[in-house]
């Protein structure tokens, strides 16, 4: 496996100090502008020699306005920006950056009709972890431009523009803690609830493992999003990964396929017998 | 100030003329396919037109909600759902999915477009992304502030479609898979199953709570919105009944006209609220439009609500000569209770129930069967599809 095809996540900074991940691009969450990531990073601070910025809140024109400031002065190391919110496509073009153009998806753009309209406008997206593994088969054989495939990490379930553990902490007089587990009690299903004063993320608790398209040509990056593991771990899953050995149970992480294996229901059986 | 359209919800054809009929501009319905209400009964092809022409008889219009997000395998119908459409002739269809925008441009079709809440747009420059494709209006995320609209009215010359009531979702619309990851149904795809109105347990408490938002009520700030140049005033609910709709639609209705004679006064904006209340079941809060919201705007354990039926009857026929109106009963009501109408063309009113008839002109002393009708002597004049209801509030007594 080529070793500059993998983007991580900068979420401990000792990764960067590897010499084994030196081909890698670095993904920073860029401070303020970032929602779901307890360690951001303000732009001077994004380092690596191969750097992307992720911005992934939905932004305001005030919150555009005090970005377009903060990108003119971008270093020529960050090669490109992922962002949510198509506002950031306007202001990348209107300051000429020469930077990759890349869509987080998240929960749109879940077809490739869909997706390859995005990119007439973009370099390339990051395909939503929605889509079970045959979606995303199709998706990638028929994009006409290369797409991040979100690989390794907690999956992003729920944003809100609440502060929903803020809120929950003052009702009930607690300290103040911005990151939770939570379980639905039901279907036991368990959340990583992370929250930050722009709003708060639901992330499943297990990492979500996508193993299938190590070769396919149609791949910019596979996107390591190991939040809240230690760098030793992340090295371990990238050495694994690099090596060929795509089976990471012997690390002693909670793997999840989520939505891979699940195809979601969108038609109850009572609509399709009408 | 401008001429706000008021847009109701109609999750089915009785409830489209419900809204009409009480004071509404503009309607929007999911079709038979691709709309995310798919427990509502929506409209076929067939009563897409019906609903078409009842609405432009009355020169009022129609939005149809395409607003699920496709998958591959939901696109192979979609030019000939829209070409449908545009046979039909609907005003507008809602949708968030880029494809429908394009494939309307490249079939050439005579649809305007309005770019949908899913889209969670909170900033002038992504929705002149939309705009650039030709939408003509943009639905806002809920999550907008005052300042926000105020900034993507001055940006844009899209029109600008806000919600003012009902239910409000926990995340950003179309930001949230919590339904899909839970109970495997698309919450994308017409099937939320409501999770974040469930209990959850925090770290290792054994306490439940939840992340329920209060609903949605914009009754304080419609003056307001109405100043900053909103186009459309949006109410949440095509799964509503229609006494729900025709009570938020009146109420809405009767704000906005009396904001435009200047004759709404304090006292009486208090009795709408306590109406609106009332009828919802559940508390309501102006969410974020001053602000973003605290704890004061969430539940945190469980809904806090307890149903009731104040819906009582509609009215189906009035007897002009005998003085008798014929009525559809809803929930159970009984001789010498105080009950009220009130419609369209029926200023509010207070009745005492004196004497009941059955469809057989039998006296009766109660009316306990859902949908009977019922006969009551009535001195004032009642129109077909007032609505009767429990007295809760005097509006006297505002006065």
């Amino acid at each position: 496996m080529q070793t500059d095809k993998y983007l991580i996540t900068v979420t401990d900074l000792k990764i960067l100090d590897s010499s084994k991940v030196q081909n890698c691009t670095f993904l920073f969450p860029l401070q303020k502008f970032c929602c779901g990531y307890p360690l951001t990073f303000k732009l001077e601070d994004v380092i690596a020699s191969n750097s992307y910025l992720l911005i992934n809140r939905i932004l305001t024109d005030n919150d555009l306005k005090k970005l377009k400031e903060l990108l003119k002065n971008l270093n020529t190391n960050i090669k490109g920006i992922i962002f949510r919110d198509l506002g950031v496509l306007d202001i990348i073009n209107e300051l000429e950056l020469n930077v990759k153009k890349v869509y987080y998806l998240a929960h749109n753009g879940l077809n490739y009709e869909s997706i390859n309209e995005y990119l007439n406008y973009l370099d390339s997206v990051v395909i939503s972890t929605d889509l079970t593994k045959e979606e995303i088969e199709q998706i990638l054989q028929k994009l006409h431009k290369k797409a991040i495939l979100y690989t390794f990490g907690l999956i992003e379930i729920m944003y809100s523009r609440r502060n929903l553990l803020s809120n929950f902490n003052h009702y009930y007089n607690l300290e103040e803690k911005l990151v939770s587990n939570v379980q639905e009690p039901i279907t036991k299903k368990g959340f990583k609830v992370v929250e930050n004063e722009y709003g708060t993320i639901f992330y499943n608790d297990k990492y979500y493992y996508n193993a299938n398209f190590f070769k396919n040509d149609n791949v910019l990056f596979y996107w390591l999003n190991p939040l809240f593991l230690s760098s030793e771990k992340i090295l371990n899953i990238y050495e694994n990964l690099v090596s060929g050995k795509i089976d990471l149970s012997n690390l002693d992480i909670e793997i999840d396929s989520v939505f891979l294996k699940q195809k979601s229901i969108s038609k109850l059986k009572s609509d399709v017998d009408e | 100030m401008n001429k706000v359209e008021l847009l109701a919800p109609a999750g089915d054809l009785e409830r489209l003329k419900i809204a009409f009929i009480y004071g509404a501009d503009a309607v929007y319905v999911g079709g038979y396919k691709y709309s995310l209400r798919a427990n509502a009964k929506n409209f076929s092809l067939e009563n897409l037109k019906v609903a078409t022409k009842f609405a432009h008889d009355l020169a009022k219009k129609v939005y149809v909600t395409i607003n699920i997000l496709f998958h591959n395998e939901d696109l192979a119908e979609l030019s000939d759902y829209l070409k449908e459409l545009a046979k039909i002739n609907v005003d507008a269809i809602i949708a968030s999915d880029i494809i429908v925008f394009k494939l309307i441009k490249k079939l050439n079709l005579p649809l305007e477009m309005h770019l949908s809440t899913q889209a969670s747009t909170l900033n002038s420059k992504s929705a002149k992304f939309y705009q650039d494709l030709g939408i003509k209006r943009v639905v806002l995320a809920r999550e907008a502030t005052k300042e926000d609209i105020i900034s993507i009215k001055k940006n844009t010359n899209l029109e600008i479609e806000h919600f003012i009531h009902g239910a409000m979702c926990s995340a950003f619309s179309g930001q949230c898979v919590l339904s899909n990851y839970c109970t495997n149904r698309d919450s994308n795809r017409g099937l939320c199953a409501q999770v974040c109105r469930w209990s959850l347990k925090k770290d290792n408490d054994t306490e439940i709570f939840s992340i329920t938002p209060k609903d949605l009520n914009e009754v304080a700030y419609i003056k307001d919105m109405l100043n900053i140049g909103i186009d459309s005033f949006k109410v949440e609910g095509r799964m509503r009944s229609i006494y729900y709709i025709a009570t938020v639609i009146y109420v809405y209705r009767q704000i906005i006209d009396k904001i435009y004679d200047n004759t709404l006064t304090s006292s009486l904006t208090k009795y709408y609220l306590d109406i609106l209340n009332r009828c919802a079941n559940r508390e309501s809060t102006s969410q974020f439009y001053n602000g973003l919201p605290t704890e004061n705007e969430q539940y945190f354990l469980g809904r806090q609500e307890e149903s009731n039926q104040d819906f009582l009857g509609i009215v189906l026929d009035y007897d002009e000569k005998n003085k008798i109106a014929l009525i559809e009963q809803r929930n159970y009501f009984k001789l010498n209770d105080t009950v009220e109408f009130f419609g369209p063309k029926t200023e509010t009113f207070t009745y005492q129930i004196h004497k009941i008839l059955d469809d057989n002109d039998n006296e009766i002393t109660i009316a306990n069967h859902p949908q009977m009708l019922i006969k009551l002597p009535c001195q004032i004049k009642l129109n077909k599809n007032d609505m009767m209801r429990l007295k809760i509030f005097d509006k006297d007594s505002y006065l």
